[in-house]
């Protein structure tokens, strides 16, 4: 609420620096590329696919989807 | 068909080329790139398939906004199959138009079709004015379908140059934004219009830059320093999420933490007014150490990410002791609830490290609505399906702790430390209401007060009753805290559960 008040709050150079100092030491300021190693994707068991449908089913006010007009003529 | 070859290749180098050298030279200049070097940068290399690239350009041979100032396609990214956009500010500024939107609206749609990610780079000075309303009507489709594919697809936005008024919009109900020091900014209304409506001058950095809304208002939830290290923040984060909310997160293969874990005795401090930071003990449970933080800058009493357990992906929320005590505030709590709703949306179990003392108390946190932030946690950890696990390290007091995992809000597994204390209040602000008299009474009341905390820490601030009541499962030695966790995942990963019939419940916002 005092940000709104104080419009001249400035992003000061020293908070700037320690900010940055903080996102190096954490690591996510390097250069390098990150590769965790090889994505292997999982797959839901029957049991679970069917516990998500269910629940998804329960939250869902029904199949109702948007139409698709992408180049509408005219305006 | 050799003619008409020709004049494809050639049609297709026009519109390649953009805006032209001079505006690509001053989009450099800037120390930005194009969108379709950004493109580039990000997808794995001839992996970019193009979609309308001739959308928009009726008199072929006067390209007069080539491309409409958006490239849109798809490509892949370590593999997994990724939807793009990027607006190009080269061509008229990468202003918005009516293609110009239906060609971002397409991408989306196919995202959403497909199960696949969305990630777009937005660089852009707004709307096309020229266009009139239909422009507008651009925005308004490509809300539309933000928050149709949200919890259906992540969605990713990169704010790489400007953008203001309703712009702003399409980013905030993504999921992540990512925002690039120095050239990424973001606002409703402009350093000028501030100025000729309040008075207040502000530059565009100190108003919309990436540390702004990083650290005081929340809307991004990373900051770059450049181009580069976004599109590997990029890939780091696509390596956490599943494609869909069908999809299981992925899984990689298993790495031991980095560290010895026999540090998380020497963490967390016997004197319980002293704190310590929890990344310490984060970095000595999950896998490589590596813990992908979400808004690092933003209420950073509150430390939440993505990490792994055995290669496979959970979301971490932990109390940060080192700001404020760990106590929940507004800010705190808006981070805590809406990473987790994004992690069950997407399949992701939920960590939780506890060390709270409560709620932060104060006439601004009162006045500001903490009682509805606050119960966004409890909504969310309750709306959860996803497996819980908790943990607590030492403080779980009273309403805080309830919101955080607790096993209420059916948690599926808790453990505790044995240096937690699970009680209604701190002994302090106990022994106070319980004994005020007898204190007040008392020829040495500081002695008294001291002797009386000391009783109540022995008697209530441990983890033993809560474990005997059954709302603790263990008290565990914390070098075991890794091992209890993995268990507890593999244990719960085929978790079912299911809610009353509704269109959808009502979050206190």
């Amino acid at each position: 609420m005092n940000q709104l008040k104080g419009i001249s709050k400035e992003v000061r150079p020293e908070i700037v620096a320690a900010v940055t100092a903080a996102l190096i030491a954490g690591g996510l300021l390097k250069n390098e590329d990150y590769n965790p190693g090889k994505r292997k994707q999982t797959v839901s068991t029957t049991w679970k696919m069917a516990g998500l449908s269910e629940l998804m089913r329960s939250r869902l006010s029904g199949p109702r989807y948007f139409k698709i007009k992408y180049f509408p003529r005219g305006g | 068909m050799h003619k008409k070859l020709e004049q494809l290749k050639s049609l297709r180098e026009r519109i390649e080329a953009g805006g032209g050298k001079d505006r690509i030279g001053k989009q450099h200049e800037a120390g930005k790139n194009t969108a379709r070097e950004r493109i580039d940068l990000l997808l794995e290399q001839g992996s970019f398939v193009e979609i309308n690239t001739f959308a928009g350009n009726e008199d072929i041979q006067n390209l007069e906004h080539p491309g409409e100032g958006v490239v849109t396609g798809y490509g892949t990214v370590n593999g997994q199959k990724i939807f793009v956009f990027a607006q190009d500010f080269t061509v008229t500024g990468g202003s918005l138009g009516r293609v110009h939107a239906a060609k971002i609206s397409k991408v989306l749609d196919l995202a959403t079709k497909t199960g696949a990610p969305v990630i777009g780079f937005n660089d852009s000075g707004g709307a096309r004015i020229q266009e009139g309303i239909d422009a507008l009507d651009g925005y308004g489709q490509i809300f539309y379908r933000n928050t149709i594919a949200s919890g259906v697809i992540p969605q990713i936005s990169v704010i790489m140059g400007p953008c203001a008024g309703g712009a702003v919009y399409s980013p905030a109900l993504t999921d992540f934004i990512i925002m690039v020091k120095d050239i990424g900014r973001m606002f409703i209304t402009g350093p000028q219009v501030i100025k000729a409506v309040t008075g207040a001058e502000i530059s565009m950095e100190d108003l919309g830059g990436a540390l702004t809304h990083n650290q005081i208002s929340g809307v991004a939830h990373f900051v770059v320093e450049s181009e580069k290290e976004c599109m590997v923040l990029l890939r780091q984060l696509l390596s956490y999420l599943p494609s869909n909310n069908l999809e299981e997160p992925p899984q990689y293969d298993s790495r031991e933490p980095i560290g010895n874990p026999e540090e998380l005795l020497n963490i967390v401090p016997e004197e319980p007014h002293l704190s310590y930071d929890v990344r310490k003990i984060i970095k000595l449970i999950v896998d490589a150490g590596e813990l992908l933080e979400v808004q690092a800058l933003y209420a950073p009493n509150a430390v939440v990410g993505f990490a792994r357990f055995e290669g496979r992906t959970a979301g971490i929320i932990a109390n940060q002791p080192t700001y404020l005590a760990g106590c929940l505030d507004i800010n705190a709590s808006n981070k805590i609830a809406r990473f987790v709703r994004f992690c069950d949306c997407f399949s992701i179990p939920v960590v939780t490290l506890i060390d709270v003392p409560g709620y932060l108390p104060g006439l601004e946190q009162e006045y500001g609505g903490i009682i509805r932030h606050g119960a966004k946690i409890l909504y969310a950890y309750s709306e959860a399906t996803v497996p819980k696990i908790t943990v607590i390290l030492r403080k779980a007091y009273g309403g805080a702790y309830i919101a955080l995992g607790s096993s209420s809000l059916r948690t599926d597994a808790i453990f505790a430390w044995p240096t937690a204390e699970v009680a209604v209040m701190g002994p302090e602000g106990a022994v106070n209401i319980l004994y005020n008299n007898e204190i007040s009474k008392s020829e040495n009341p500081q002695e008294t007060r001291e002797t009386l905390e000391a009783e109540y820490r022995a008697k209530f601030a441990n983890p033993y009753i809560s474990c005997a009541k059954g709302y603790v499962d263990d008290v565990i030695d914390p070098r075991q805290t890794r091992s209890k966790i993995i268990a507890s995942l593999k244990a719960f990963s085929n978790k079912r559960e299911t809610r009353p019939q509704k269109k959808h419940g009502n979050i206190t916002l």
